[in-house]
């Protein structure tokens, strides 16, 4: 089986090749940052009408990476939710219509469902079942993964997603829109120790639910009152990067201790967080357990993710109809496969 | 030329078609499916050839309506259109969405000179102007426009003694109701059947393309403002 994977839910347009024999054989990505950037956000127009324009030229790049042709592709995965809307669109009716022509099957894949199996593709993989910490720009949730379609959402943030948080935040320090938390991360490690302190949200009741906003409000009201140099601000960071990691180490160690997993997986772009990841660590030996990445790459959005999720959906017999599917939501809890 | 196999595809506005031609025969779908385009299309392409009894990759090229029209409509023809040509090694033929509607005004009403419109919201439309040659195609007078209302009133009455057919829904705007002795079909529609003849010549012409190289046709360029009314 040679899978096609296509990524278009937002900013960044994906395309990989995974082989069944082989692992993965090439991987693509455009990003749209340099586009968005002046409008300090994702506009979805502008980000649709790049998709469309970069899709197939990506696609050819991809076969000739992996030196097949076209009529070497076995099946078709793309990201059908949640997203934008029109950017979903674009990937789904050009994999959709691939795989008729091809008269190959397609399935639509769940954007988070590519983040948590993305580990999956390192050499060093965790088997299941194990738990998955999933943070990213527009989701912080826990899940108990016991099998490929078979998820269970322990907890996660009733308000905005904890990269929601990093960027806001980074903006609000002068940081760009986009990777605003990995510039965060960066200035944060010019910061030391200081006065600056935030709440860990939510660590002190029971239960694995997050809230972000009221950190990025105290970040707010931190970052007008303080002085404007480069010292303060890099130790804002840092107090700020480490409330969010130790909230997130929190909550971690509360799900392992509840459900005995031996292993976690944490996946989505705030993963990339060299903070988080060696607290994670550090965690994970005090506990006896094993944790689990994607290579920094992989964290953010891309196609291998979707290509891998496909390879395992389609494998175990599922595809499309003849329906081009996009959901702008589509809730962790209908993620489930018929399987 | 005649045994030219040309299907053609048309979401670009509240109607879905689909149309596939070999030589003078036709077989065609046609449906007013508000956002239920991406549940109908393929089913309608894969109809049409299971009828004629053909495989996609045997066909001359694929045609679809690049716009003007709803941008997402527009990707979904321009995405479906890719996908199946990339996959059967075929080339794209895009053709204008003001242009189809002109030739299918052609086919119902024999109209020889048609100005169809379309409503491109934010206080817009998309219009064209267009005359039936010789060859029964409808060709354009001036390039298809995204004005406000009021310049293509002024086009009208500059144009008052050609006996043009006003289609489209662009011309239910109210304002545009001064001009009752134009005759006008607003209920009217772009359908995949008259890319075909378009497409046909478009081909001799030597202007298919390769898939990656088709992209809507927007006419709106200015997306970022979407708020203001002076983005027109």
């Amino acid at each position: 089986m040679n899978i096609l994977g296509i990524e278009t839910s937002c900013d960044e347009t994906g395309v990989a090749l995974y082989s069944e024999k082989h692992g993965l054989l090439a991987h693509q990505l455009h990003t749209q940052v340099a586009l968005h950037a002046p409008y300090g956000g994702v506009v979805p127009e502008l980000a649709s009408r790049d998709h469309i324009r970069k899709l197939l030229p990506l696609i050819e790049d991809a076969l000739q990476q992996a030196k097949l042709t076209r009529n070497d592709i076995t099946g078709i995965a793309y990201t059908a939710g949640p997203g934008l809307i029109g950017a979903l669109m674009v990937g789904a009716c050009v994999a959709r219509s691939l795989g008729f022509a091809l008269n190959i099957p397609t399935i639509g894949i769940h954007h988070l469902e590519g983040h948590l199996l993305a580990p999956l593709l390192e050499e060093r993989a965790p088997t299941f079942p194990f738990l998955a910490l999933l943070v990213s720009g527009g989701h912080t949730a826990l899940l108990s993964v016991e099998n490929i379609g078979h998820y269970t959402l322990l907890g996660e943030s009733v308000d905005d997603a904890a990269g929601e948080a990093f960027d806001k935040t980074a903006r609000l320090l002068g940081l760009g829109y986009q990777g605003g938390g990995a510039a965060l991360a960066r200035l944060a490690k010019q910061g030391g120790p200081s006065q600056f302190h935030f709440p860990r949200p939510m660590t002190d009741r029971p239960g694995l639910d997050f809230s972000f906003s009221g950190l990025k409000t105290s970040a707010m009201m931190t970052i007008a009152a303080a002085p404007k140099d480069e010292k303060t601000r890099a130790d804002i960071a840092r107090a700020f990067e480490e409330a969010v990691v130790d909230t997130l180490v929190i909550k971690c160690r509360r799900a392992i201790e509840s459900t005995s997993m031996k292993r976690l997986v944490v996946a989505g772009g705030v993963s990339a967080n060299i903070h988080l990841r060696m607290s994670l660590e550090k965690m994970s030996q005090e506990l006896g357990i094993e944790v689990f990445f994607p290579r920094p790459e992989f964290c953010t959005d891309n196609g291998a993710m979707i290509a891998y999720a496909g390879y395992r959906r389609l494998k175990a017999g599922e595809h499309d109809d003849l329906t081009i599917c996009a959901r702008a939501r589509w809730p962790l809890g209908e993620l489930n496969g018929a399987y | 030329m005649n045994n030219l196999k040309i299907l053609g595809i048309e979401t670009s506005t509240h109607a879905c078609s689909a149309a596939l031609c070999s030589g003078e025969r036709v077989w065609a779908r046609f449906e007013i499916a508000p956002a239920r385009h991406t549940q109908l299309i393929l089913p309608m392409v894969e109809e049409l050839l299971q009828e004629a009894g053909f495989e996609l990759k045997t066909l001359s090229a694929i045609a679809f309506a690049a716009g003007p029209g709803s941008f997402t409509g527009l990707r979904i023809a321009c995405g479906v259109a890719q996908g199946l040509a990339f996959g059967a090694g075929l080339s794209l033929i895009p053709i204008s969405t003001l242009q189809t509607m002109a030739q299918g005004a052609a086919r119902i009403f024999g109209a020889k000179r048609v100005i169809p419109a379309l409503d491109a919201r934010l206080g817009g439309c998309y219009w064209g102007s267009y005359v039936l040659d010789e060859q029964g195609l409808m060709q354009p007078q001036c390039a298809d426009q995204l004005t406000e209302p009021v310049q293509l009133l002024e086009h009208l009455a500059q144009n008052e003694q050609d006996g043009s057919l006003l289609i489209g829904q662009g011309w239910s705007v109210p304002e545009q109701n001064r001009l009752p002795e134009f005759p006008k079909q607003v209920d009217f529609y772009p359908n995949a059947v008259d890319l075909l003849p378009l497409a046909r010549q478009a081909n001799l012409d030597g202007l298919a393309i390769a898939p990656e190289l088709a992209m809507p046709y927007y006419l709106r360029d200015n997306v970022v403002l979407q708020s203001g009314s002076t983005t027109v």
